[in-house]
């Protein structure tokens, strides 16, 4: 009983980190009509970000953190103002191209520039377990579940109570009725590519300490997240944090109760099972044609 | 003028296809000799990407598993069933088709963004088994003496000779392609990328067209790879990353979607260019990705509609200044969709 | 004889009843209407009876048999053609590749040949084209087969589509608002084009605003108003008919 436990715990809290990337993806396909491939490489910055404010530039976490993210929000809005603005009401195809293109830019820029070895990150939260009820736990797993449903918190109270949270809902919702009722489109875009980027780079920041920093982890975790996205029904922000938080609980158990080689498989195989069985995800809405 | 223009218009095709077949001539050095072999194979490789996104549009991420496969396929029949090389070649292609038929089944019925997406999945899990089924693929080491191919007794082994083999293939393959899109079925798949609606209000059944899309585009990608194979004569997992998904795409792209001259040159180009900027290194990928999103944005036709509109003021079909209206009525196309 | 039904049908999107338990008939040889005031659920009807949607309640007859259940291009092989109220043509096609993906039921070449260019393609080709051609003459679009369908004109983007309809000559032609954004000339033109096509052989039956062309060429009218059917009848019927009046003049106060 303790193992299954341990392992719900390890899975819930890898599982917050996917759900914060799955997020990401969600926000962008809803505002944008288009999967942005690019998302898991906003991971990737997401960990140089830090590698680059907390171990190179030698500032202490508490500043470290604040100026990563900022990085990340900077780089989000370059991105969307040189490559995804021009093509705002360009064709599905030419979005999606240039989502990929993106990608391979700032994956390979990255690789270019750091080189494609792994840099290690020391352990943020201290190693030393807590014993609570028979169960170790490591801080890292408490932290990213509280970090990741708090973000997912802000985001809703962000999305539903401010009046930029709820233009953007609108623009989302229609975005030619929302220019004509007066509302500023490209601010919101630009902003939801910044919020995408910034919870994209929060779960590069996160899981940074666990994995290496490295530049392939955006395709990782890119496709990690997109799974949990794509489970939770791909139009949805609470159904994504569900989908990534039971595609981490099963890599969790599959990993302890089968072997670690079936964890690398399991979201492939979520994807798959998800696409023939559920496409409409489990909480996303199945699409109405429009004729 | 109009003379020059009814020359243009018999001889372009000839004076190409001599271009075409003295190019072993041209390039003496057997090193780029070489490149330019895999130029063209690639440029078979963007054709069948072309044949699926360009005409059908669908959008298919991990496109160079097809091509693993069909390299592999190729590979494994040879050496360890000492099968026939132009057994190997065929049997690349109908491998390659069947796995993109089982993976089409459960796809096709979705947008096609659930499609770009099961590709990725597929390219990634296709290059795990590539690394991880030691007993067939060899893992990491991959398989190593992949014959050369003999036509009549004579080796095709020397580059410039299996330049024609290349050449061959992609010529039928242009031929097979130009036919397909003039043809019923060929403009099923593009009523299809052009509003699927209005395709299915023609009694068009989307989801088995954009299968037979997909079959016929994954068969000349698998013939594609065991032409790759062959030529090389090594085939290992390295050859099929996701990186090089990425260069088929910007191939496509740059050369021009849904354009058969750009395929071509698109291919050629890209996989010509690196060879002359190998200072730049790593830098060819970062390259290859700010041109993908340039192009996208600023010139979606890329060098096909380029060669088009050249090709249309020698010819004498278009006067000049239609290009640009070309290009607005794209943005009004897409402005509405 | 009724060629095309429907019984009872409806449909709700959410809490919102867009069509609901409407009985609509059409004769075979005739030429109906389908009218009413704006979002009283016309083109929602179209759909269902083309299949783009499938009725929460209620089933499509059409040649006496149920077709509730067939897909949407399943209906279009068995001789149901349509066009749409915000002109669904292919944009970046030729008009000749436009009307040819209309013969799309009647032609049956395989891919293979189609790659290989053997003989039976290429004398499907050739019979197709023809077929085209034809058509556009009488459309008056012949002078146009080259130009891409999204660069013609408003006017003739509607000949296209009633052309891409038509080619294979169908049993119903269904036609969403073919006299919108026509000009006084252009109308007399489009109802005559219709009676011609009636008197092909070819069922018509259209939604439509602009009242005389209805009144004209229709031999039966059906009214919707707020997803349900309030009257049915030739045109003096409709004309006289309070409850008719009433849905328009009520439209009209608004």
């Amino acid at each position: 009983m303790n193992f299954f436990l341990q392992q719900l715990i390890q899975g819930i809290s890898m599982g917050a980190l996917y759900g914060l990337i799955a997020i990401g993806y969600v926000l962008i396909y809803n505002a944008w009509g288009v999967l942005n491939f690019a998302q898991g490489d906003m991971v990737m910055i997401g960990a140089f970000a830090i590698l680059i404010a907390h171990v190179f530039m030698g500032l202490p976490l508490l500043i470290a953190f604040p100026v990563a993210i900022l990085m990340c929000c900077i780089i989000g809005f370059l991105v969307e103002i040189s490559a995804f603005r021009p093509l705002i009401d360009a064709n599905n195809t030419r979005r999606l191209i240039a989502t990929i293109g993106v990608g391979i830019f700032l994956r390979n820029l990255i690789r270019v520039v750091f080189g494609a070895d792994p840099y290690p990150f020391p352990s943020v939260f201290g190693n030393t377990a807590v014993e609570i009820g028979g169960l170790t736990i490591i801080p890292q797993n408490i932290w990213n579940t509280v970090i990741g449903f708090g973000l997912v918190l802000l985001l809703s109270i962000f999305l539903k109570q401010t009046v930029i949270g709820k233009s953007m809902r609108a623009t989302a919702q229609d975005r030619e009725a929302a220019r004509l009722m007066g509302i500023n489109v490209k601010r919101n875009m630009s902003i939801t590519f910044i919020i995408s980027s910034a919870l994209g780079g929060f779960a590069g920041m996160l899981i940074s300490p666990v994995f290496f920093v490295i530049p392939t982890l955006g395709t990782l975790m890119g496709n990690k997240g997109f799974a949990g996205a794509l489970l939770g029904g791909i139009t949805s922000n609470p159904g994504s944090m569900i989908g990534g938080i039971s595609l981490g609980v099963l890599e969790s158990f599959g990993a302890g109760y089968f072997s670690s080689s079936v964890q690398a498989s399991i979201s492939f195989g979520v994807l798959f099972l998800v696409l023939i069985f559920l496409p409409a995800g489990l909480l996303g809405k199945k699409e109405s044609r429009k004729v | 003028m109009k003379t020059f223009h009814k020359i243009y218009r018999v001889s372009r095709i000839w004076i190409l296809l001599l271009f075409a077949l003295t190019l072993p001539y041209w390039i003496p050095n057997n090193y780029y000799l070489q490149v330019a072999n895999l130029g063209m194979i690639f440029a078979i490789l963007t054709l069948s990407l072309n044949i699926l996104a360009g005409y059908t549009g669908l959008f298919s991420v991990g496109f160079i598993a097809f091509y693993g496969i069909g390299a592999y396929t190729s590979a494994i029949v040879v050496t360890r069933l000492g099968w026939s090389v132009w057994v190997g070649f065929l049997l690349a292609g109908v491998v390659s088709s069947l796995f993109s038929f089982l993976l089409g089944l459960p796809t096709m019925r979705l947008r096609g963004m659930y499609f770009a997406v099961a590709t990725l999945a597929f390219g990634e899990i296709t290059y795990q088994v590539f690394l991880n089924w030691t007993s067939i693929t060899g893992g990491t080491k991959g398989i190593k003496g992949v014959p050369s191919p003999e036509f009549f007794g004579i080796s095709l082994r020397p580059y410039s000779k299996y330049f024609y083999l290349i050449l061959i293939v992609l010529v039928i393959v242009i031929l097979l392609t130009r036919n397909l899109i003039n043809s019923r079925t060929g403009r099923a798949m593009l009523a299809i990328r052009e509003n699927d609606i209005a395709a299915e209000a023609m009694g068009v059944d989307v989801p088995k067209f954009k299968m037979i899309a997909f079959l016929i585009a994954t068969f000349f990608a698998g013939v594609a790879g065991a032409l790759y194979g062959h030529e090389v004569r090594y085939v290992s997992p390295e050859s099929f990353v996701n990186a090089e998904s990425a260069a088929v795409l910007a191939m496509m792209v740059v050369g021009g979607i849904g354009s058969i001259p750009g395929s071509i040159l698109g291919g050629f180009v890209l996989t010509m260019l690196p060879e002359y900027l190998r200072f730049l290194g790593n830098i060819r990928l970062v390259i290859y990705g700010a041109a993908i999103v340039a192009i996208i944005i600023f010139a979606p036709k890329g060098l096909g509609g380029l060669i088009e509109w050249i090709d249309g003021l020698l010819s004498g079909t278009i006067k000049r200044g239609t290009h640009k209206k070309i290009t607005e009525k794209v943005e009004d196309k897409n402005g509405h969709s | 004889m009724v060629i095309l039904e429907t019984k009872g049908i409806g449909i709700h999107f959410g809490g919102l009843k867009a069509v609901s338990n409407v009985d609509f008939s059409v004769e075979e040889g005739s030429i109906s209407a389908i009218i009413g005031p704006n979002g009283a659920g016309k083109t929602t009807l179209f759909n269902l009876i083309a299949g783009f949607y499938t009725p929460t309640e209620g089933t499509v007859h059409f040649k006496g048999k149920d077709i509730t259940k067939m897909k949407t291009f399943e209906r279009t092989y068995m001789g149901l053609a349509r066009t749409f109220q915000n002109i669904n043509l292919f944009r970046e096609l030729s008009v000749m590749d436009n009307v040819l993906l209309g013969l799309h039921t009647k032609t049956k070449c395989d891919p293979i040949s189609s790659m290989l260019n053997l003989p039976n393609k290429l004398k499907e080709e050739r019979e197709s084209r023809k077929k085209v051609m034809e058509t556009l003459e009488f459309l008056n679009l012949d002078h146009y087969v080259n130009e891409k369908a999204g660069s013609l004109a408003y006017g003739l983007q509607k000949n296209l589509e009633i052309a891409r309809a038509i080619v294979s000559h169908p049993t119903v032609l269904l036609l969403d608002e073919p006299a919108s954004g026509l000009n006084t000339n252009d109308l007399e033109t489009l109802s005559q084009g219709i009676v011609t096509i009636r008197n092909s052989g070819i069922t018509v039956v259209l939604i439509e605003h602009k009242m005389d062309v209805v009144m004209s060429i229709s031999d039966k009218i059906a009214v919707l108003n707020f997803g349900e059917k309030i009257a049915d009848g030739d045109p003096g019927e409709i004309c006289s008919n309070p409850e008719v009046i009433d849905a328009y003049l009520g439209k009209d106060e608004e």
